[in-house]
């Protein structure tokens, strides 16, 4: 008895002091840190256009003056849509030399695929990409060498972007992903040491062919898989799913774990399912202090170009959120 | 009539559900509680398992225990509802030790129900039932050990809501209606909460109802609900449906704002 009346006298004196440790503590990100760290992140890219102008590009770099176009259109002042400077990426450059030249080419296209509501108007392109991509068909596999590996993912952002602008159609891709998948047996996606990179564009793939008359054919791999990521995400509470890239490429890792959210709530929308968005939500609240400390620097877009598709993709991810969760909120 | 020997399987030792579970099956008949296992509060092996289960909130919930054991306080009790359940059960005990030591039943303290003192400790008991109480995962080694089964009481309803934070999901995709809150036994297998079903029991939302609220309901109803299966196990009528895993989905824990919506939407549905 007098010992509880003595844990209750030094209870009493403690629990103000400890009441707003744990306030401190418990202090999660709130909405509102989202939108502000969105608004200083538009800024940031804003000003690096703004002290990168075109004429400190080398201007024989087509594919950085591209670049620079794209983010332009999409940050700029200027919102009216430079559809020859997007379709050049495509047209003029040598399609072999866009897939192998090095990461930045892949980054545009990536870049331009946020890019909402741009479509290709001219479908030659379409020959060229399906006979790259059976080319390296051949090469590609999820599970092989760096190099068949390196295929794999560069053939499934094809495959993403071919859908998201029309320029492949729909029976193409679906029998080019059943070749694809093969390599990459559903237990095979996440593996013990991490996923594989670049697989994000594999699943958006998936869920872009879920809404049309092949669905069929990947019904129940979709289904597999969205558990299985959902599981993961919300059991093991990473700040950052891992990847099988390079020790050192933190900002890859990021960036592919951005991917992934994004493909997150796309199945939101798809399974009309809000386990998803809520798991996207969460993920979203991790991740942001990692997003906050980005660095946008002045010294060129080449330097900064994971940066800024990091910036991108946390952006479009809040921006999807909120649309997603002010739906709910209104049924 | 047979007597059924069950043992109690607690998350901690001051647990008002597994207390009051512990004494309704003292006091049936033909029901022999031969052990009550309680997992260690203050392991590291534990704290890392929960730190990864409640985050940073972890910190809260061992103030509070901290706060409840070291007070006169004897139990962790929000409003009445608890008091008609202690008096129900004729519950005199703060703890399941105390409980254990004076009707004379085997007590064992570990780090994990799934280690190999564990085992040994079912074992050597030979229940019919393990009552288990909490959210960890079973392995398959404790699950063969009884003759009957390992009952859980699940807070949601099954098939259709797997997983924690059941108590929100049904109202955040409006399914009250339809498939509403509630709970359900089940017999125990190595998924989550995926195995075969005894029974379950809806709980209606009433004018006053809060998220807060709802816990004391659910605690009454599950508590019932777990007698009535010992009831129906010792009387050999007990009877299990398998569950068909795509009638459901396995749910997680609920963003704080969306237990802030289903919170706004609980209000919403009440008064219309």
């Amino acid at each position: 008895m007098f010992l509880h009346k003595l844990f209750d006298i030094v209870n009493l004196k403690i629990s103000p002091t400890v009441e707003s440790v744990l306030s401190w503590v418990e202090k999660d990100t709130e909405i509102s840190d989202h939108w502000s760290n969105v608004e200083q992140l538009i800024q940031k890219i804003k000003c690096f256009l703004k002290k990168n102008k075109r004429d400190k590009f080398i201007d024989d770099n087509e594919i950085l003056v591209n670049l620079y176009n794209t983010l332009l259109n999409i940050y700029g002042d200027n919102k009216v849509i430079n559809k020859e400077a997007i379709q050049n990426i495509f047209f003029k450059k040598n399609i072999d030399k866009i897939v192998n030249e090095n990461e930045i080419n892949i980054v545009i296209l990536q870049c331009l695929e946020l890019k909402h509501n741009f479509v290709f108007s001219d479908k030659s392109i379409c020959l060229k990409y399906k006979s790259y991509i059976d080319k390296a068909l051949i090469r590609a596999s999820w599970t092989g060498t760096e190099e068949e590996k390196n295929y794999a993912q560069i053939i499934s952002i094809l495959l993403f972007l071919g859908l998201r602008f029309e320029f492949l159609d729909k029976k193409y891709v679906s029998s080019t992903m059943i070749i694809v998948l093969k390599t990459l047996p559903i237990n095979d996606w996440f593996r013990p040491f991490g996923l594989i990179y670049g697989t994000s564009f594999m699943l958006r793939a998936l869920l872009i062919l879920y809404d049309s008359d092949y669905r069929y054919l990947f019904i129940d791999y979709l289904y597999v898989l969205c558990e299985s990521l959902l599981r993961r995400v919300e059991i093991k509470k990473e700040q950052i799913l891992p990847f099988d890239v390079k020790k050192g490429s933190s900002l890859s890792g990021l960036l592919e774990h951005l991917r992934y959210i994004v493909a997150i709530l796309e199945i939101s929308v798809v399974y009309n399912d809000v386990r998803f968005l809520n798991a996207a939500m969460k993920a979203n609240d991790r991740v942001y202090p990692l997003v906050k400390q980005l660095c946008i620097t002045n010294k060129g877009i080449d330097k900064n170009i994971k940066n800024i598709l990091i910036a991108h993709y946390y952006i479009q991810s809040i921006k999807i959120q909120e649309e997603r969760f002010s739906l709910i909120c209104q049924l | 009539m047979s007597t059924i020997r069950i043992v109690i399987s607690a998350p901690i030792d001051s647990n008002l559900y597994s207390l009051l579970v512990s004494k309704h099956c003292i006091n049936e008949v033909n029901v022999d509680v031969v052990g009550i296992l309680t997992l260690k509060t203050l392991s590291l092996k534990r704290i890392s398992t929960e730190y990864k289960r409640l985050g940073k909130t972890l910190l809260r919930k061992i103030w509070k225990k901290y706060c409840s054991i070291t007070s006169h306080l004897i139990f962790e009790k929000n409003d009445c509802t608890s008091d008609v359940l202690i008096a129900d059960a004729g519950l005199q005990y703060n703890s399941l030790k105390q409980l254990a030591s004076s009707y004379d039943i085997s007590y064992l303290k570990v780090d994990n129900p799934n280690d190999k003192h564990s085992i040994k400790f079912l074992n050597n008991l030979k229940p019919d039932i393990i009552i288990s109480i909490g959210s960890c995962i079973i392995r398959e080694a404790f699950l063969q050990i009884p003759k009957i089964g390992v009952f859980n009481v699940h807070m949601g309803i099954l098939p259709e809501y797997r997983g924690i934070g059941v108590t929100e999901w049904p109202i955040i995709e409006n399914n009250l209606e339809t498939i509403g809150l509630g709970v359900t036994l089940h017999l125990m297998e190595a998924g989550v909460d995926t195995g075969p079903i005894i029974m379950k029991k809806n709980i209606n939302l009433n004018k006053k109802d809060t998220l807060d609220s709802l816990e004391s309901k659910y605690l009454k109803e599950m508590v019932q609900l777990m007698i009535l299966g010992v009831r129906m196990a010792k009387e050999h009528k007990l009877c299990s449906i398998p569950q068909k895993i795509s009638d459901g989905k396995q749910y997680f824990e609920t963003h704080k704002r969306m237990k802030v919506f289903a919170e706004k939407k609980i209000k919403t549905i009440c008064l219309d």
